[in-house]
């Protein structure tokens, strides 16, 4: 430049030629290439150095895919390892309407496909967006047939499906997810967190076919995997207590019923059934109301059932012995009330033993006078009533037990033989349990640990366990029990031949929701063998229409789910004879 | 300075014939050696070009066969899960109690073992089971009990002789009154 400084005069000396100089012409061009240099430098320096992460960024995005990858959520196994719930892989099929050509021929082809509405699909075609669901988790069956279609605006994704190989199988113990992976209902609502795991994603170059650029950028953070639950569940014995007591509530035209089986020793329960249940699969053909678990969540009156907390509390106080003698009048007044038996009678003699195999209300009474209400609230406390069972199951109901500072003069009397008070199911398995257990009380359980994806178990924390009762104690309500069972008794139907069972049954008032009673509870809880119990079976019956007795309509289930469960479990009789039990004085 | 060291021992022979050759043997491999090494370097460059282009289109092979391969396992692990569920279906309870009914099968009345570690003795009770229900269209009571008497005696012939060897305490149909 300092060099064409000198030379400027020229042109102007050269001005009336009119012509520039070569020299002048060679300067401008190289001053028209300099500028046009320094703005493609100009430009190249903008794109490559300042603009450059952005202009990176995008060709790299266009490029880049990233795929989600689902974590399968736990299984859920029963306690031989048989399925209850796990997880299949399956497609969702998707529509782009802005793509599809023509919603109507498309929808209508699909719909036999997906078993949809052809009408319901064809407007989801039409809507103005962009993206939307037409059928979700589909069998890869169906989805390769969708694809085989090759309909514009049409797609597939992959996705994952929960299923229920067992169907109705103790779908109230494990609920249901739906297809975005979140449980609902049961132990799949419970243990959300732990089934579902966490879902990763592989982010990678891809040509323009779609495959990936060898040596190319991929990035990978796997999906960790849900954990599975083993449960205490045996899928058998649950298949057959579900099937009796569904049986039982056509039979007797009952709102519902509930079966619980379960081992008194380690309080694992085997079976946990109910009636009516629902189908896990299609949940949606259910009413809400049935996605529950009445076992652990309806509050009832127990009735006769509760006779046993009141003699073992008294024969544990030592204020009565088996043989202790009442005299039973034909009703009793108390606190303002008249109380009698299930059976008009006379003026009765019964051995403690004949208040509990007869199921004296007025002598249950009578015994809860010798205790009082301090003692028999305790007792109530100590069999776990009035709070959770802590079974891991939604819903799970602590009872209503008034707080002893809130117990009127009517409370001892009626609460003695189980009126009064409300209690779930379970709780009530677990008083026998007690029992059965030689006076140990130990926390009802329901998972019997984690399974990884690999199968390999890590067992669930021992239950909790304390003794409310002696061993001794035990023992002698065992054998009192034993006597209902008799032909004296009021469980007959309960019995089941070369077994010694003890047992009791339960006919309460049901509580209606205007402060009244209407219907009945009918009950019957037992075990077996009764002098060295492996089993405990419970069999709740709800507004039964046809019969109440718990004797007459709960111990037949009680018999059928209980011979059931000791072929399956192999429990041999144990070839004792019972005790000679003596019901009168 | 190639042409000058190629020049150079024209002359010099005729003036010393004794000086050594060296140089004349020693710049021929030079000149000569050129072609060679040109050839060598340009060899191993394509070489390593046609190396290179061969991984890459491999690699992309590979890739593509990946992807294929990968297509096939999904689909087999489909075709597996589809077989793993039908299998559990027909092993569940339900199935399995509905497959029994349709072999004439019928759930035990009673139940029984055979103590295998003392004496053979069998303990509990055993009983013949009851006969299935006839099918509905000849429900007539007179058929049914007609139906139940041939199962009976076959139960029994199946049984054998350990019906009479019932333990003792248990040996009836129907249960003692307890106490």
């Amino acid at each position: 430049m300092p060099a064409a400084a000198p030379a400027r005069p020229g042109p102007r000396r050269r001005k009336r030629v009119r012509r520039p100089s070569p020299q002048r012409r060679i300067e401008l061009i190289l001053i028209g290439c300099l500028v046009l240099l320094s703005l493609v430098g100009g430009r190249l320096v903008q794109l490559q150095g300042l603009d450059r992460t952005a202009y990176a960024a995008m060709a790299q995005k266009q490029r880049l895919h990233t795929v989600a990858l689902t974590a399968p959520r736990g299984p859920i196994l029963d306690r031989d390892g048989q399925p209850l719930a796990e997880t299949v892989d399956a497609r969702d099929i998707y529509a782009d309407p802005h793509k599809v050509v023509d919603a109507a021929a498309e929808s209508g082809r699909l719909a036999p496909l997906l078993g949809v509405d052809a009408a319901t699909l064809q407007t989801q075609m039409q809507q103005n967006t962009t993206f939307v669901y037409l059928s979700r988790a589909v069998t890869p069956q169906v989805s390769t047939q969708v694809i085989d279609l090759k309909l514009p605006g049409i797609g597939v994704l992959p996705a994952t499906k929960r299923i229920y190989p067992a169907g109705p199988l103790a779908s109230n113990v494990v609920g249901f997810a739906n297809a975005d992976g979140a449980g609902l209902a049961g132990l799949e609502y419970s243990f959300q967190k732990l089934l579902s795991g966490s879902n990763g994603e592989r982010t990678f170059e891809t040509g323009l076919s779609g495959s990936p650029i060898p040596d190319g950028h991929d990035i990978l953070r796997p999906a960790v995997p849900g954990t599975g639950l083993k449960l205490t569940i045996q899928r058998d014995i649950q298949w057959k207590a579900q099937q009796a007591i569904t049986a039982q509530v056509h039979a007797l035209h009952a709102d519902s019923g509930t079966v619980i089986v379960m081992d008194p020793s380690s309080g694992q329960l085997l079976a946990l059934a109910v009636s009516p249940g629902f189908d896990p699969n299609d949940p949606s053909k259910s009413p809400i109301s049935a996605f529950g678990d009445p076992a652990v969540s309806d509050v009832y009156e127990p009735g006769s059932v509760n006779k046993v907390i009141t003699i073992s509390a008294a024969l544990q106080e030592r204020l009565v012995t088996p043989n202790s003698p009442f005299t039973i009048p034909p009703t009793l007044r108390d606190a303002g009330f008249t109380f009698n038996d299930a059976e008009v009678h006379g003026t009765e003699r019964l051995t403690l033993t004949g208040v509990l195999a007869k199921s004296s209300n007025i002598g249950t009474i009578e015994v809860a006078r010798k205790l009082g209400a301090a003692r028999l609230y305790h007792y109530l406390r100590a069999y776990g009533f009035g709070q959770p069972t802590g079974v891991g199951l939604p819903g799970d109901g602590t009872g209503l037990l008034p707080r002893l500072s809130n117990w009127t003069a009517s409370t001892l009397p009626t609460a003695s033989f189980g009126q009064g008070v409300g209690v779930t199911a379970l709780q009530v398995a677990s008083v026998y349990a007690t029992i059965a257990n030689g006076g140990v009380r130990v926390t009802p359980n329901l998972i019997a640990g984690t399974v990884d994806e690999n199968g390999a178990l890590k067992p669930a924390a021992a239950p909790e366990q304390h003794r409310v009762i002696n061993a001794s104690v035990a023992k002698q309500v065992r054998d009192m029990l034993e006597a209902v069972t008799t032909n004296d008794g009021t469980a007959p139907l309960a019995r089941i031949p070369g077994y010694r069972i003890a047992g009791k049954t339960g006919t309460a008032q049901r509580p209606n929701s205007h402060g009244g009673y209407s219907g009945y509870t009918a009950s019957f809880v037992g075990f077996a063998p009764a002098d060295a119990p492996k089993l405990l079976v419970e069999v709740v019956l709800q507004n039964p229409r046809t019969g109440h007795f718990g004797g007459l309509v709960a111990a037949p289930v009680f018999h059928d789910v209980m011979s059931f469960a000791l072929q399956t479990l192999k429990i041999p009789p144990t070839g004792t004879r019972p005790p000679v039990a003596r019901l009168t004085w | 300075m190639t042409a000058l060291a190629a020049g150079q021992p024209r002359t010099r022979p005729a003036e010393a014939p004794h000086r050594p050759s060296l140089r004349l043997v020693a710049t021929r491999p030079l000149v000569a050696g050129r072609l060679p090494f040109v050839l060598l370097v340009g060899g191993i460059l394509a070489l390593g070009l046609i190396v290179l282009l061969l991984l890459h289109t491999m690699a992309a092979q590979d890739a593509f066969r990946l992807q294929t391969l990968e297509r096939a396992a999904a689909s087999l692990s489909d075709t597996r899960q589809q077989l793993a569920l039908a299998e559990q279906q027909r092993q569940s309870p339900d199935a399995l109690a509905a497959q029994a009914r349709a072999l004439g099968m019928v759930p035990t009345g009673s139940i029984a073992f055979v103590r295998l570690h003392r004496h053979h003795r069998i303990v509990g009770v055993v009983r013949a089971a009851a006969a299935p229900p006839p099918p509905p269209a000849t429900a007539s009571p007179a058929a049914h009990q007609r139906a139940q008497q041939p199962t009976q005696k076959n139960a029994h012939t199946a049984a054998g002789k350990p019906v009479h060897k019932v333990s003792p305490p248990h040996r009836r149909g129907s249960p003692p009154p307890h106490g």
